[in-house]
């Protein structure tokens, strides 16, 4: 990596609309993560939380209007999703799509693989691929055998959600979206969820979580955290921000700055 | 055309002696009925024009290469050419399949009460032409608490030009026997296959049965499956209908006997200009009778598929289950599926389900895959194998399975952009 390569920003989003059914839900929204952080991204709902997270994922639907989205130097907006998830984005859903008829298994070796042959790495074979899902599984406390179900067929909201982290796991994306992966998720799945990013937190990677409580943000700890609201960055600052938002509400977003929460 | 027309010449007259005059009878019949029209109600939805308009002959007695696209390990195979088949096959056991034109007297005293009596040919014009032409077939006998354990393997090939084929085959199943037979539909273009296949299902006893046709894509293919199931016996099939230009199964299945069952799990899958028709009747006769039809439809380009699916419950049948699922997959803006669930229930004691969609693959689904690096022809494909999964499944030989699969990827899901 060049020295000027490394000072870079991981994501640069810059000026960005999007519009969903013609309608502007990103008006305007500049966010720079640089590699190896975590940030936060909280608001109220309709806020356009979900959209920028598919935006990022390039779903069809979901137009940019303007702006640019700049990752690890490449023009994010110019790939297809399928391009963008081989050159290392991970958008973990907030409703996991069940797909009857494809085991697990089957799903996540043709994933890992397609992802493999695009970056010049030999396709798993079927025994080495079981034996990295099943350390990937012990890790989010996914039984083995959820991987001969369908995806996502009949599992409970936490299920779909640790698949989600272990698909992160076995995926191992540069850059990662969680949106709203938090919610609906007792402590104890919370906990194993939080426990599945951190251990894929490095100075290469990063990850953008989209939540609407501080909860999660008490075991995945971000520098940085951001308030969206009316589809722009209404305010940036540390940690200390989500506390005063759990406290006082969107409220604060009316006062000035405290020093605690100034980054 | 009109029927007599369509009869070639000598045919009627070349066919099985001992027969002769339940063939007459179904020859009158054949030509009372006539061939079906736009205006035939069971017809109306598979149009029979392009069968009508050829001439077709009867195919001539000759030996094939067994076929190597199914391939069941640890079979039993026998082979037919144009309905005419190569030989006997020892099953063991007692039990025997042997071509009706070479029975035993033994033989034909244990066929001749069920053949040709339990397909119906008044109306029936397809069955009552293969009835009036069958020059020869295979009977299937399974003595009293036989259980086969090899499954049966039967190829019928249709070959030569303008070919005609009448494939009949009878299974007989005494009480509390067992097996699993297969029938291997294949052959050249522009032939015309019409099959029957009569199965007696003794009481207790249990038929996992299937046909799997696969034609030449320019081929005719018209046939026809009537099981009788007496109590608590249990009746199996699985259909694959996916090859031919036109093609119409018919499965009727009568549950005679109390605690009788049938399962019927399908798939028809078609692209390009194929027309593929399944016609489904199942009548409860008997209290306690279960009744499942799961048939499933995949059609890309300018395929038609059509589903009928009828379930009678008379008065005073009581505790009966029927249940019956249809969904369709239409992979392009010109495929098309007509299908028509048909309850007929008249009493209030049925546990009764039927469920019909037609759709498209699901948006969510391949956005989901594509935000996993799966690329977005590959995420069609594999939505397009995975819809079809629950009724290969439930096919009665992982064989049938993979043929299932393969056919898929090759044929059907190669027309996706």
């Amino acid at each position: 990596m060049t020295q000027s390569s490394k000072n870079q920003p991981l994501i640069s989003i810059k000026d960005l609309h999007a519009t969903v059914d013609g309608t502007e839900i990103i008006k305007g929204l500049t966010l720079e993560i640089p590699a190896g952080e975590v940030h936060a991204i909280m608001g109220p709902n309709g806020s356009g939380k979900s959209t920028l997270s598919y935006v990022l994922a390039g779903r069809e639907g979901y137009e940019v209007t303007s702006g640019s989205v700049t990752f690890m130097g490449q023009d994010l907006l110019a790939m297809d999703p399928s391009e963008r998830a081989r050159a290392g984005v991970f958008l973990a859903f907030q409703y996991p799509v069940a797909i009857p008829g494809v085991s697990n298994a089957y799903f996540l070796r043709t994933a890992v693989n397609a992802t493999r042959v695009s970056r010049g790495q030999d396709p798993l074979d079927g025994v080495a691929f079981m034996k990295e899902m099943r350390r990937v599984a012990k890790q989010v406390g996914l039984d083995a055998k959820m991987m001969k179900r369908d995806v996502n067929v009949g599992f409970s909201g936490g299920e779909k959600k640790r698949n989600e982290i272990m698909q992160l796991g076995l995926l191992d994306p540069i850059f990662s979206v969680l949106d709203e992966t938090d919610s609906g998720l007792d402590i104890d799945a919370l906990k194993i969820v939080a426990d599945g990013i951190n251990a894929h937190r490095s100075t290469e990677r990063s990850f953008l979580v989209i939540t609407h409580y501080q909860r999660l943000l008490d075991y995945v700890k971000p520098d940085v955290i951001h308030i969206l609201k009316d589809g722009v960055i209404a305010r940036t600052g540390t940690a200390a921000l989500a506390h005063e938002l759990e406290e006082h509400g969107y409220a604060i977003l009316d006062e000035a700055p405290t020093q605690e929460s100034r980054l | 055309m009109k029927a007599q027309d369509f009869v070639p010449e000598g045919a009627f007259d070349a066919g099985l002696d001992w027969l002769s005059d339940r063939r007459t009878e179904a020859l009158a019949q054949f030509h009372a009925a006539g061939l079906p029209t736009r205006r035939t109600e069971d017809w109306k939805y598979t149009p029979i024009r392009a069968l009508t308009k050829q001439r077709f002959v009867p195919g001539a007695r000759m030996t094939a290469a067994p076929s190597r696209s199914l391939t069941i390990e640890g079979a039993l195979v026998a082979q037919a050419v144009n309905g005419l088949p190569s030989g006997a096959l020892d099953l063991g056991q007692g039990a025997f399949l042997a071509p009706l034109s070479s029975l035993t007297d033994a033989q034909k005293a244990l066929v001749t009460p069920h053949l040709a009596t339990l397909a119906e040919t008044e109306a029936q014009p397809f069955a009552a032409l293969n009835t009036a032409l069958v020059q020869d077939g295979f009977a299937l006998h399974l003595p009293k608490g036989v259980q086969l354990d090899p499954p049966v393997l039967i190829e019928w090939v249709t070959a030569g030009v303008d070919a005609m084929a009448m494939p009949r085959l009878i299974i007989i199943a005494e009480p509390n026997s067992a097996a699993t037979i297969i029938e291997h539909f294949t052959g050249e273009a522009a032939t015309l296959t019409n099959a029957v296949t009569e199965v007696v299902v003794g009481q207790g006893a249990q038929i996992d049965h299937a046909t799997l046709q696969a034609e030449d894509l320019a081929a005719f293919h018209i046939g026809r499956v009537q099981a009788d199931v007496a109590r608590d016996g249990r009746f199996s099939h699985g259909s694959l209908n996916l090859g031919a230009r036109l093609a119409r199964r018919e499965i009727r299945v009568t549950l005679s006997g109390r605690g009788s069952e049938t399962q019927i799990h399908g798939l028809f899958a078609g692209h390009g200009d194929q027309h593929l028709d399944q016609h489904i009747h199942v009548e409860h006769r008997a209290d306690h009778a279960t009744s499942n039809q799961r048939f499933r439809g995949i059609l890309a380009d300018k395929a038609r598929g059509v589903f009928t699916g009828r379930v009678v419950v008379p008065k005073g049948v009581r505790n009966s289950t029927a249940e019956q699922q249809n969904p369709n997959l239409l992979l392009s803006e010109t495929a098309h599926v007509d299908t028509r669930p048909q309850l007929e229930i008249y009493n209030n004691d049925v546990i009764a389900s039927h469920g019909a969609t037609v759709g498209r693959l699901d948006a969510d689904a391949i956005f989901y895959l594509e935000s996993r690096g799966i690329p977005e022809d590959q995420a069609r494909k594999l939505l397009t194998a995975a819809f079809a999964t629950d009724v290969l499944d439930a096919q009665p030989n992982d064989a049938l399975t993979a043929f299932g699969r393969e056919w898929l990827q090759t044929h059907v899901v190669g027309a996706i952009g």
